[in-house]
């Protein structure tokens, strides 16, 4: 893609600004490699995941002491250090050090480098979005990779056909849903959804429910700095900051307990009406599905990188992850479905204007 | 008795300079121990994150090869966090303002970090 060449400059730059220190990584602050040069065996999309995620928490961890926005972290080791900046531009910056370059010095050593990179590449930066730059982006954290999915999936439907069958699924139910009765044996996917949200969610597993469940307790932490996160960058979205300005305070209320609900391991009937409650406030509210589906890929990005700094074993972290992505879809229709039927009504309307 | 042991070594820590303003020790699953927090600073909160920071920051030290973790100090625009463990089971958590000088905040938590090692064994 265009970002190759523009990276390759980067990583030189990087390389370049201070041979002293023992590696350096530019990331995004949702985790992803935008240039890095680590020490042999370190995995870059690991290590920039997780600094990411540190990078996050510990701005959380800065409002709750109120010492005010991050500035930086300093990760003090035995054999070594290693410093998290805050670049503008979105940029996070990581610079590592061996035990014998001395605190002082690392700081400066850090700061100059990335005021390095800024200043030489901060037009680059500023131009485009940071994901454009975006090193080979980690396969298992975007996309729900076939091999996550597992033979436990029917249809391994998931992620992108689902969306468009929901919203032009032409049978979007009788609008009491809970008179339907069973459906026979390997039911579509959207007439269960649509119909009867009762049988649980056909896209996910019980593993999947499982580990979803299992994995509360380390993202219930979390889930403050990401409802920040996700505000802050809807209100600063030009297209999407007017629909929030002036009520993200109250709007946070609501937000935080929606991603807590994806923990809970619970996706039945109850799940099911939230989601519809949600999408039926959003199209009241006249918010366009843009909205939704711009939301939805924001949390797709910024999940995966908390989920695999803090699930260890990598296995369970990509399992946890594929889990997450299906369950983002599956509330992703439910709540779509809402405009569907809005649609649907208009349809209808235009249909009979012209024959009667 | 030991409670008031450790909240006397936080107290201790808070007071021996004008500079660092809060402390509290926390469990590394996230839970108070004993806490000399400011005003309006919610314990359960300030444990949950300071844990959730530490056990992060062990797993980026790992990943990028810098071996066992030893402290986080955490920067903001107005101050300072201190964090290290303490004992096995316990973290240290300091808040001083910007003006604290480093040096000295290290030093001084080290001591705390060190007596309440010896309190919690």
């Amino acid at each position: 893609m265009s970002g190759t060449g523009d990276r390759g400059a980067l990583l030189n730059t990087l390389k370049k600004s201070s041979p002293e220190l023992d590696g350096m990584a530019l990331l995004t602050r949702e985790g992803l490699v935008v240039a890095a040069s680590l020490p042999p065996g370190c995995d870059e999309a690991r290590s920039c995941a997780v600094t990411a995620a540190v990078e996050a928490l510990s701005d959380a961890m800065a409002k709750e002491a109120r010492c005010g926005a991050l500035e930086q972290v300093l990760i003090r080791s035995h054999d070594g250090n290693a410093v998290v900046l805050r670049g503008r531009e979105g940029a996070v910056f990581c610079a590592l050090s061996g035990r014998s370059m001395q605190l002082g010095l690392l700081f400066i050593n850090a700061a100059r480098a990335l005021d390095t990179v800024l200043s030489q590449h901060g037009n680059l930066l500023a131009a485009m979005p940071l994901e454009a730059l975006v090193a080979e982006p980690e396969p298992a954290a975007l996309e729900v990779p076939p091999a996550a999915a597992e033979p436990v999936l029917p249809e391994p439907d998931t992620l992108q056909p689902a969306a468009p069958e929901a919203s032009v699924e032409p049978e979007p139910a009788a609008p009491e849903p809970a008179a339907e009765p069973a459906p026979e044996p390997g039911p579509a996917v959207a007439e269960v959804l649509v119909a009867k949200p009762e049988p649980l969610v056909p896209v996910l597993s019980v593993a999947d429910q499982e580990i979803l469940a299992s994995i509360r307790d380390y993202i219930t932490p979390y889930i403050p700095a990401l409802t920040d996160r996700f505000y802050e960058v809807i209100e600063e979205e030009p297209q999407m900051g007017p629909y929030v300005k002036g009520r993200v305070e109250a709007l946070k209320v609501t937000h935080s307990p929606w991603l807590t609900s994806l923990f809970s391991g619970d996706y039945g009937a109850e799940f099911a009406r939230r989601q519809a409650e949600i999408g039926q406030a959003h199209v009241r509210a006249n918010i366009p599905p843009v909205f939704v589906a711009a939301s939805m890929s924001f949390l797709r990005l910024i999940f995966p990188p908390v989920i695999a700094s803090c699930v260890v074993d990598p296995e369970q972290a990509e399992a946890a992850t594929a889990a997450l992505l299906r369950l983002l879809s599956y509330s992703q229709r439910l709540i779509d479905d809402k405009y569907a039927q809005v649609l649907e009504r208009v349809d209808q309307t235009r249909q009979t204007r012209p024959g009667g | 008795m030991r409670e008031a042991e450790i909240q006397t070594a936080l107290v201790t820590l808070t007071n021996g300079s004008v500079d660092i303003e809060a402390a509290a020790l926390v469990s590394r699953d996230g839970l108070i121990i004993a806490s000399a927090l400011a005003a309006g600073m919610d314990e359960a909160r300030v444990a949950a994150i300071v844990a959730a920071v530490l056990s992060l920051g062990d797993r980026m030290s790992t990943e990028l090869s810098r071996g066992q973790l030893e402290q986080v100090l955490i920067t903001g625009k107005a101050g300072h966090v201190l964090l290290q463990q303490s004992g096995n089971h316990a973290v240290l958590c300091t808040i001083a303002n910007k003006a604290v000088k480093l040096g000295l905040l290290f030093m001084d938590a080290n001591r705390a970090a060190e007596t309440i090692t010896a309190l919690l064994a």
